[in-house]
């Protein structure tokens, strides 16, 4: 029991002197590399990288586009609560499709499907969303069947 | 009537609260599970130990990072295990949650939001600190030109996908041919929008890029909360960035300026050899990729000169493959990436085989996924990409040839230019000057807000106090109901000893509704076990018991000197402990005289190592060696595969 106690006296101090994981990063809080996969997504430990495993694609194509559509619709719904430049809110799904390998995101009916899921999410109300749609498709009819059908929760 | 009327009142009452019980008790059977991971300590990076999140096949955790801030992280749990469990060789213990489908959402809910809210709280600050830094360069250099000079300061703008076709700096084109595939797209355009299109479009963007009035968030705005986002804004050096790229991307486009050098790479040997059949899908996606490009150029997108740049580079990279039938990539690597020294690679040699082997499967599983598909898709092209470089990088390496380019999970072929021809504002000095004291102002205050909101405390705000502040908020958030009876009980941070992560783990496990739990040992005691099932346990023992002779672990850079490992060793750690701190004392009085020479490297190692055999004298293990690189073979394929009971 005292060497427990011990143990238990020794880890405090070493929380204390040392504490939880520690990234090593820039020491500036603005340092931004102007990245596109700069962000809290992945903290990116270079020794991972030489074989790093990731979620390919190819292991599971399901999987990496449910992965990629829950992405977007916690982005949008996120959006949806905090407002602000519609511009941005375009910029920002550009830079959610690329940590999923998606540049050319317009291209990509997940897209449209998980903003409508995203925009239900957030709790936009029906009336408002016909403006949304119009906005972010310029009146694509196909996109915007898309988005109500996100919206709708139709499979 | 009225007894009637009461009867029925009470029939109802006792209806509802039957419907709210069974209500209730549907909410809060389980069906779902999530995980509490404890991370065991070794020195480094988190010598207390750590602790995570884990939902599905997602890690949520906090690390403390420079400047003395908290920040929640998400990583594939691949990823985290392993850079946890495989690479810093740490022991990780999992306890299964058992909990309703509804409370499972509202907590994974709950991480993510708040993950989110942080991100763009640091957004802000990041982009603010680049509208500062572009204003600088523009007064700079309109100062510089009024005396005949140039902003010599100034490194360049980096414009991603730019550096396919554009050099650095600020010299013009070289004179090229026109590449043929990009002049082909240029047809189809002028073919389906008119010659004046690409003109008309690049003029229009000028215009724009030109006139952009730079906006900056007001100083000590107070935006930054844990509770809600702030709105989105595209800040002016993204929005010129953005506006930049999409001019470039066109003017590229319109000179069809062909791929400069070294933009692409092949391997050698079959699995870069493609057949008649596999040339003929690739023509037919480079057909399909010509036509939406000529689509992309006409977007709305604020920033689709990024894809188009992307997506002409890789109809080259298709064209050459079709011509050549040896399948080329784009080189998705940069200059701007982390590199791996070629002495690490050389501390490492007996495990490149193995890797070789790896990168070369996951290459060639992504290589059948894109080319035995019906159509192109960009996310399989990308893990083609992505595998096929990485391979390419180690095996250049492995050669000697250089030192090895990383870039942590999923590539896109992103080789910037620094261009220094930047488009000049019309807005006027003073406009400028003004505008940069606000960014600057701004900037300012919210490193500010920033540090306060987000600062790392060793006990009252760590990694495992802020899971379960997160926890609680998500869940209180969610409903005004006892939170406590989701999980079972409640784990709360105060005055307690929860915020050291062993013990907030033993909390866990007793207090939550605990159905299963694991432990995944550190990757020298897994290769251990396996080597005491095949081998004498004394010679094993005796070989893999020190540093000297060990033959699963080789001296990592970064870890500290010392002789015995003591993590397996309970009954002698003591005494292996006084051993490894007379020998980290040794090696730190040699590293006295060796400072000049190494920069302190013996030095320091010795002097940790001394440190860390401290809590060894009290039967107190921290450190367990770490390794550089490890092979797939275990721990990081997402599965659990060496499951113990504790």
């Amino acid at each position: 029991m005292p060497s427990r106690h011990l143990a238990l006296a020794l880890a405090v101090l070493v929380v204390a002197a040392w504490g939880c994981s520690f990234l090593n990063s820039s020491g500036s809080i603005s340092n931004s590399s102007g990245s596109i996969s700069d962000s809290s997504d992945s903290s990116g430990s270079i020794s991972t990288s030489v074989s790093s495993p990731f979620k390919s694609s190819s292991d599971s194509s399901g999987n990496s586009q449910d992965a990629y559509r829950e992405d977007v619709r916690d982005y949008t719904a996120s959006y949806v609560r905090s407002g602000g430049d519609f511009d941005a809110f375009e910029r920002k799904i550009g830079s959610v499709a690329a940590k999923h390998g998606i540049t050319d995101w317009e291209l990509d009916n997940n897209t449209y499907l998980a903003i409508g899921q995203g925009f239900r999410k957030g709790g936009l109300k029906p009336i408002e969303l016909a403006a949304w749609k119009s906005n972010l498709t310029r009146d694509d009819l196909s996109r915007a069947e898309l988005i109500q059908k996100g919206y709708d929760g139709t499979p | 009537m009225g007894s009637s009327w009461h009867c029925g009142i009470a029939i109802a009452s006792v209806f509802v609260v039957v419907a709210a019980a069974a209500c209730a008790a549907a909410e809060e059977t389980p069906s779902r599970t999530f995980e509490y991971l404890y991370v065991d300590a070794n020195e480094g990076g988190s010598s207390g130990g750590h602790v995570a999140i884990r939902f599905g096949d997602e890690v949520y955790h906090y690390q403390h990072q420079k400047p003395g801030v908290l920040r929640l992280y998400r990583e594939s749990d691949q990823a985290f295990f392993h850079l946890y469990n495989a690479l810093l060789n740490r022991n990780i213990r999992g306890v299964r949650v058992a909990v309703s489908d509804e409370t499972y959402g509202i907590l994974r809910d709950g991480f993510e939001e708040q993950r989110q809210i942080q991100e763009a709280n640091f957004d802000q600050v990041a982009s603010a600190a680049e509208d500062a830094a572009l204003l600088e360069h523009f007064l700079r250099e309109r100062s510089a030109r009024r005396v005949g000079a140039r902003d010599d300061g100034f490194s360049g703008f980096s414009l991603p996908a730019a550096g396919f076709f554009l050099p650095d700096g600020r010299d013009p084109i070289p004179p090229a041919p026109a590449s043929p595939v990009l002049d082909a797209l240029r047809t189809r355009v002028a073919q389906t929008r008119g010659l004046g299109f690409l003109p008309g479009r690049e003029a229009e963007l000028t215009g724009s890029l030109v006139a952009l009035e730079p906006e900056s968030p007001d100083a000590g705005s107070g935006s930054v909360s844990e509770e809600v986002p702030p709105p989105a804004s595209y800040g002016f050096a993204r929005r010129y960035r953005d506006g930049l790229v999409s001019l470039r991307a066109l003017q590229v486009l319109e000179c069809a300026l062909p791929l400069r050098a070294e933009s692409l790479r092949t391997g050698e040997g079959p699995d870069w050899t493609l057949s008649q059949e596999e040339r003929a899908r690739l023509a037919r996606f480079a057909a399909d990729l010509e036509q939406r490009l000529g689509e992309l150029v006409a977007s709305n997108r604020p920033d689709f000169g990024f894809p188009l740049l992307v997506g002409m580079a890789r109809l080259e990279a298709l064209h050459a493959s079709v011509q050549t039938g040896h399948l080329f990539l784009l080189d998705a690597l940069s200059d701007e990436d982390p590199q791996l020294p070629r002495a690490a690679l050389g501390r490492n040699t007996p495990l490149l085989p193995s890797l070789d082997a790896e990168n070369r499967a996951a290459f060639l599983a992504a290589r059948a996924a894109l080319i035995d598909g019906s159509t192109l898709e960009e996310a399989r092209l990308a893990d083609l990409e992505s595998t096929g470089n990485r391979l390419l990088e180690l095996e250049e390496g492995a050669r000697g040839a250089r030192d090895v380019r990383l870039h942590p999970g999923r590539m896109i072929p992103t080789r910037p230019a620094r261009r220094t021809d930047l488009p000049e504002l019309v807005a006027a000095d003073a406009v400028l000057r003004d505008l940069l004291g606000r960014a600057a102002k701004g900037k300012l205050a919210l490193e500010h807000e920033l540090m306060q909101v987000y600062r790392y405390d060793l006990i009252t705000r760590n990694c495992v106090t802020e899971v379960f502040r997160t926890i609680d908020r998500s869940l209180k958030e969610a409903d005004g109901r006892n939170p406590d009876r989701r999980l079972g009980g409640h784990v709360g941070v105060g005055f307690n000893l929860n915020f050291i992560p062993f013990v907030s783990a033993t909390s866990v496990e007793t207090r939550w509704h605990v159905v299963d739990r694991y432990e995944l040992p550190s990757r020298r005691r897994g290769l251990l076990r396996a080597l005491y099932q095949h081998e004498g346990p004394i010679a094993v023992y005796l070989r893999e018991s020190n540093t000297l002779t060990s033959t699963l672990y080789h001296r990592a850079h970064d870890d500290s000197f010392f002789l015995f490992f003591t993590d397996d060793a309970a009954v002698l750690r003591p005494l292996y402990g006084a051993i490894n701190l007379a020998s980290g004392i040794g090696a730190a009085s040699i590293g006295l005289f060796l400072a000049p020479l190494d920069g302190g490297e013996v030095l320091s190692a010795g002097a940790r190592g001394a440190l860390f055999s401290l809590p060894e004298l009290a039967f107190f293990n921290i450190r367990k060696g770490t390794f550089e690189f490890v092979t797939q073979d275990r721990s990081s394929s997402g599965k659990v595969q060496e499951i113990s009971a504790w």
